[in-house]
């Protein structure tokens, strides 16, 4: 093969004869010294090439491309054009079954609340605000002479202690602090991802 | 253009006419825009990706193409092939794209005809073992590269009128170029990738020779060694 233009250098690169763009990637892979075994389609276009036969070699060439696989669109790429051109809507990053879910548990949370809002009001009224205030404040004033004081703050804990770990186990209260719970976070996690902005899912907005 | 029955639509409607879609879809069909799309959206995809060298950004530029086409499909002259209009938007989109992203050669892309859904499967040759497979396979990926190197209007008229079949006058029209010019390009295309391709090894060394440029006559196809 003789090269009349190009200037090759050690490195395989081209000169600038060949207008190489920005971030061409050159794949000296394909640049070998050794003759591959030569295709049938391949050497009869080259062969018609040689000849200056130009009907041959376009129906040579013809072949080869034919021989080449082209990429399949996707089987969504129709839907995506449909809604890039504002004929369907974007689909809603949520469907509406995960939306009726975050409604339950929103009624959920509501009917939890209401219904255990008694039960801590009543564990509250055992121990009178007043009471602990003023064991805090003494315990406090006689906090390093007097050390029995410290076991006032002991007694009010050890009074709610009690009653709450017998409210605690009921199995409704236990029930309701489950769902309430399952229903907290079904609701932030929800409102987390119905409000932060859609990701991006390949539609293209023609420019 | 006449109605075409798919075997195995007996039953059914049968398929209708690009001229009936466009009409459709003028008249605010929905679907028959989406037949439009589903009918050109392999040609399409197939001739950007030859061009750009990569197939995620050729989908890009392909949904590009149906939606400006959409909305320019009342500008569209029925008594024309759709698919030249069609190919005619890609053009531009493609062309343009290649400008802004300033660049005359393209990566080589990924391409399988085997164990990947996203490319065709051909049928292999009778004669084909293995081996072949997978020389073919190589070729192909030489042909990539080879294409990939030349500049693209060259590009564009091997793949237009080798993989799509096209005609010189409608390649004309799609370019925007005289035929003269589009035969001239074709021939000097040809040989280019010709010549790529025994550069990367893919024929007998000595077998291809750098065209040595001629005299330009009046009224005849002549040769470069340079893109024009």
């Amino acid at each position: 093969m003789t090269v009349h233009d190009d200037k090759r250098h050690d490195d395989g690169q081209r000169s600038e004869s060949l207008r190489l763009g920005e971030g061409a990637q050159w794949d000296n892979r394909l640049r070998t010294s050794h003759c591959r075994r030569v295709d049938s389609r391949l050497e009869r276009w080259l062969a018609a090439e040689d000849a200056d036969d130009t009907a041959e070699a376009e129906g040579a060439l013809a072949v080869l491309f034919s021989a080449w696989p082209n990429p399949l669109p996707r089987t969504d790429f129709a839907e995506r054009v449909l809604i890039g051109a504002g004929l369907r809507p974007l689909p809603a990053v949520y469907p509406w079954w995960s939306r009726a879910v975050i409604a339950v548990c929103l009624l959920l949370a509501g009917l939890a609340t209401a219904y255990v809002l008694p039960l801590v009001f009543n564990l509250v009224q055992l121990v009178a605000p007043s009471q602990l205030a003023g064991g805090v404040v003494q315990t406090f004033v006689g906090l390093l002479s007097r050390f029995d004081e410290l076991l006032a703050i002991w007694r009010i804990g050890a009074r709610m202690v009690a009653p709450s770990v017998l409210i605690a186990t009921s199995p409704q209260v236990v029930l309701m602090l489950l769902a309430l719970t399952a229903s907290s976070v079904f609701i932030f996690r929800g409102l987390n991802l119905l409000l932060s902005p859609p990701r991006s899912s390949g539609y293209v907005q023609a420019h | 253009m006449s109605r075409r029955t798919e075997p195995g639509q007996r039953s059914r409607r049968p398929t209708p006419t690009d001229d009936e879609l466009v009409v459709g879809s003028l008249g605010g069909s929905t679907e028959a825009f989406r037949l439009l799309v589903e009918r050109f959206q392999r040609p399409v995809l197939s001739v950007i990706a030859r061009m750009v060298g990569d197939r995620s950004l050729a989908e890009d530029l392909a949904q590009d193409v149906f939606i400006k086409a959409y909305r320019k499909l009342d500008s569209f002259d029925r008594q024309r092939k759709l698919s030249s209009w069609l190919f005619k938007i890609a053009h531009n989109t493609t062309l343009d794209h290649l400008r802004r992203s300033q660049l005359d050669t393209v990566p080589l892309e990924a391409t399988s005809s085997h164990g990947d859904d996203s490319w065709e499967v051909l049928p292999t040759r009778d004669e084909d073992g293995p081996e072949r497979r997978a020389e073919h396979a190589q070729l192909m990926s030489g042909m990539s590269a080879a294409l990939g190197r030349l500049p693209p209007h060259y590009r564009e008229v091997l793949v237009l009128r080798f993989q799509q079949g096209l005609a010189y006058h409608e390649i004309a029209e799609i370019t925007g170029l005289a035929m003269g010019t589009v035969k001239v390009q074709l021939h000097r295309a040809r040989k280019r990738l010709a010549k790529e391709l025994a550069e990367a090894g893919f024929a007998p060394p000595g077998r291809w020779q750098e065209e040595k440029p001629r005299k330009r006559h009046k009224g005849s196809v002549t040769t470069g060694t340079g893109d024009p």
